[in-house]
């Protein structure tokens, strides 16, 4: 692989936008304010048949499922099944980490090689 | 009169056009003789020609036209034109020359022949008419990809190229296998449904299975991209696993099994892709995660099913030549593509940021960008079946994707911590290759009826109503506010230096220590007891190989077909441990 342009050295720069830290803040309580207007707006127009009617329609789909299974009618439902879930997963991600991590030489080990460090242990925290 | 005077005959039908893949073979044969001062600027031309070439020749195949020939009394078909093998033909070409422009760069030839060869054996493939034909492109598939990925520069390429060889070619010897068991049982080798009714059908399964990535046959995709260069694995993610979906959708369509095997594949990718620090490898499994959205969809089998399935292919391949563009584009600039190294390169690679967001949304079907509109007829399908648990799942599944793959690659390797590393953005062809892969995912995702159109199957789908928007929108806005709040409470898992275990322990492992250890006690026994051995086993072979024994019996041929296949998988399987170790 070739490349016309060399990288240049790191030097000193102008702090960024998302250098400081009260920029950053603010973006995410935007983010925040944002997530709950969605949820909110769902009061005003609830999810379900009113929109629904097509054939092959996820709303409809959805209206049926939410008349089947009794579950996620309540507003916001589906915002709550995303944050559990990421959740979960990270949670889990994490425990699956202490059964499965290795250090990074583990199939191929090279015990002559000092400038790459290996994890201390399968224990990940 | 002819086809009775010669075993071999082709009928050229009516077929105006080429067959798709000899142009692509032409290409890479082209590229090989050339010669000369101008050898690197010609065979620029050809990797760039030759897809257009390609679509322009795609546009006289007409569906139901077909390219037969006869080989000793069997009914073969090179070409077949339908709607479904031509929407996997013009995908197939776009992904070539997204390919070849991003790859314009690499002056290597053998990764040039590799690549062209790669994609016309995948143009074989879905062309094809019959088992036997698709099994010739299905090897060819496999030993052309290998050639990208030996091209890493890691040191683990050269193994995990030879690795992935041997598993793509156990997977064709399965294709042989069940391919002629169908001819003797059924007299016909037609590349259409063949279900699981009887052996051939499981050997052919199976074989497809492991070019898909199922559970447990998973890891040569997150074994082998990774190691590819920048530019090899960004072919080697459009080709393989499409294949391999188009194979299911034309063999397996409506078999139940699948809809579990697609949900499992959904499904436990994304715990791996979150403690994955191989950014590569993240989207490894992240592909195999979207996979099992399309086998699900092949599974449930209806028409709104089979489409959604096949539209997400389309649409993966470019969202995720897009995302593996992007990390290519970073291991290039910066020599990793490994989160632990990685953090801050929006300040110096804006715009490879800014077009890996968009293959983030994409994947993770925001609305208005090309997942939103492929995924969700899997989901609609699902739910119209009854399979509402599932739908769950995959519900499930769908945050998890947005979770490691539209905010974990983007966030690790351009915001997070800064890593201190100062780059410039990739080369000019690289960034126009990003940019149409990019313009692709929000054309598609905003005007899915351009899409739609190409589908197989006539179906009415709206994915733009209220209902679906909100629900899909509340999802990932609400997973993406988990992220945060488990990242600034510290439970995010920190991205470490690190490898994860998975199936391939069981051959990289354990396989190769347990075949030492083995070796090692068969040899002790022989230099010790060999002469004992010897006597003892005298009448047992005696009594296997005298007339009537069980050696010299006579088998069908089906038996025979399986035993062969047998003997070539164990000795793969030798091999593999060998090379593991």
């Amino acid at each position: 692989m070739t490349t016309d342009e060399t990288p240049p050295t790191a030097k000193e720069e102008k702090p960024r936008f998302l250098d400081n830290p009260r920029n950053v803040k603010g973006i995410l309580w935007g983010f925040l304010v944002l997530c709950l207007a969605v949820v909110g707006y769902e009061i005003y127009r609830p999810l379900g048949g009113a929109s629904g009617g097509v054939s092959g329609d996820e709303a409809e789909a959805v209206h049926h499922l939410a008349e089947r299974a009794g579950a996620l009618e309540f507003v916001g439902s589906f915002a709550l099944y995303g944050f559990v879930s990421c959740v979960a997963l990270v949670v889990l991600g994490k425990g699956l980490r202490r059964l499965a991590m290795r250090p990074e030489d583990y199939y191929d080990p090279e015990p002559t090689e000092p400038d790459e460090p290996t994890p201390t242990s399968d224990e990940a925290h | 009169m002819v086809r009775e005077a010669f075993p071999i005959f082709i009928d050229w039908g009516t077929i105006l056009g080429l067959p798709p893949a000899l142009i692509f073979f032409t290409g890479a044969l082209l590229i090989v003789l050339i010669r000369g001062r101008f050898q690197d600027g010609a065979r620029q031309v050809i990797m760039i020609a030759t897809p257009l070439v390609g679509l322009w020749n795609l546009t006289s195949l007409v569906p139901g036209e077909a390219w037969e020939y006869v080989i000793f009394d069997m009914d073969l078909s090179l070409v077949r034109v339908d709607r479904l093998s031509l929407l996997f033909g013009l995908l197939f070409h776009v992904g070539a020359l997204l390919g070849a422009i991003y790859a314009l760069r690499v002056k290597d030839p053998v990764q040039q022949v590799a690549a062209l060869a790669y994609a016309g054996s995948a143009l074989g493939a879905v062309f094809a008419g019959d088992y036997l034909t698709l099994f010739f492109f299905w090897e060819a598939m496999a030993v052309s990809s290998a050639f990208l990925v030996w091209a890493g520069d890691g040191k683990g390429a050269a193994s995990a190229g030879t690795r992935y060889l041997i598993i793509h070619v156990a997977s064709g010897l399965l294709l042989l296998a069940g391919a002629l068991l169908h001819l003797t049982r059924t007299g016909g080798l037609s590349f259409d449904y063949v279900g699981l009714a009887g052996v051939e059908g499981w050997l052919i399964f199976l074989a497809f299975g492991i070019k898909a990535g199922f559970p447990f046959l998973h890891n040569w995709i997150t074994d082998a991209y990774p190691e590819s260069s920048p530019t090899g694995t960004v072919f080697l993610s459009m080709f393989t696993t499409k294949v391999a979906i188009y194979a299911l959708v034309r063999g397996f369509p409506g078999t139940e099994l699948l809809i579990y095997v697609g949900a499992v594949m959904a499904l436990f990718p994304i715990f791996f892709a979150v403690i994955e620090n191989d950014l590569r490898r993240v989207l490894g499994y992240s592909m195999i995660n979207q996979i099992g959205f399309m086998v699900v969809g092949i599974g449930i089998g209806t028409d709104l099913a089979l489409n959604g399935a096949v539209a997400h292919a389309f649409n993966e391949v470019l969202f995720k030549g897009l995302l593996f563009m992007t990390m290519g584009a970073v291991l290039l600039r910066t020599g990793t593509a490994k989160g632990s190294e990685l953090g801050g390169l929006y300040k110096t690679m804006p715009k490879t940021a800014i077009l890996c967001m968009v293959g983030a949304a994409s994947i993770s079907a925001f609305p208005l960008f090309s997942g939103f509109v492929s995924k969700a007829m899997v989901m609609a399908a699902l739910l119209e079946g009854g399979h509402t648990w599932i739908w769950f799942g995959l519900l499930f599944a769908s945050a998890g994707v947005f979770h490691h793959a539209g905010i974990k690659i983007p966030f690790f390797a351009f915001f997070a911590h800064d890593s201190g590393i100062r780059t410039t953005e990739p080369p000019g062809n690289m960034m126009l290759a990003m940019v149409l892969a990019a313009a692709g995912c929000i054309f598609l995702g905003s005007l899915p009826v351009y899409l739609y159109s190409l589908l197989p199957w006539t179906v009415e789908y709206t994915p733009y109503t209220y209902s679906h928007v909100m629900l899909q929108t509340q999802l990932l806005m609400f997973s993406a506010l988990a992220f945060i709040w488990l990242k600034l409470g510290g439970i995010y898992p920190p991205e470490l230096k690190s490898v994860n275990i998975d199936v391939e322990w069981l051959y990289r492992w354990v396989g190769p220590r347990a075949a030492k250890a083995v070796m090692g006690n068969i040899m002790f026994l022989v230099t010790n007891f060999g002469e004992s051995i010897r006597e003892m086993s005298g009448p047992v072979i005696d009594r296997l190989i005298k007339p009537n024994g069980s050696l010299a019996r006579i088998l069908s041929t089906g038996a025979t077909i399986l035993w062969t296949a047998a003997i070539l998988a164990g000795f793969l399987i030798l091999y593999l441990l060998r090379g593991a170790g």
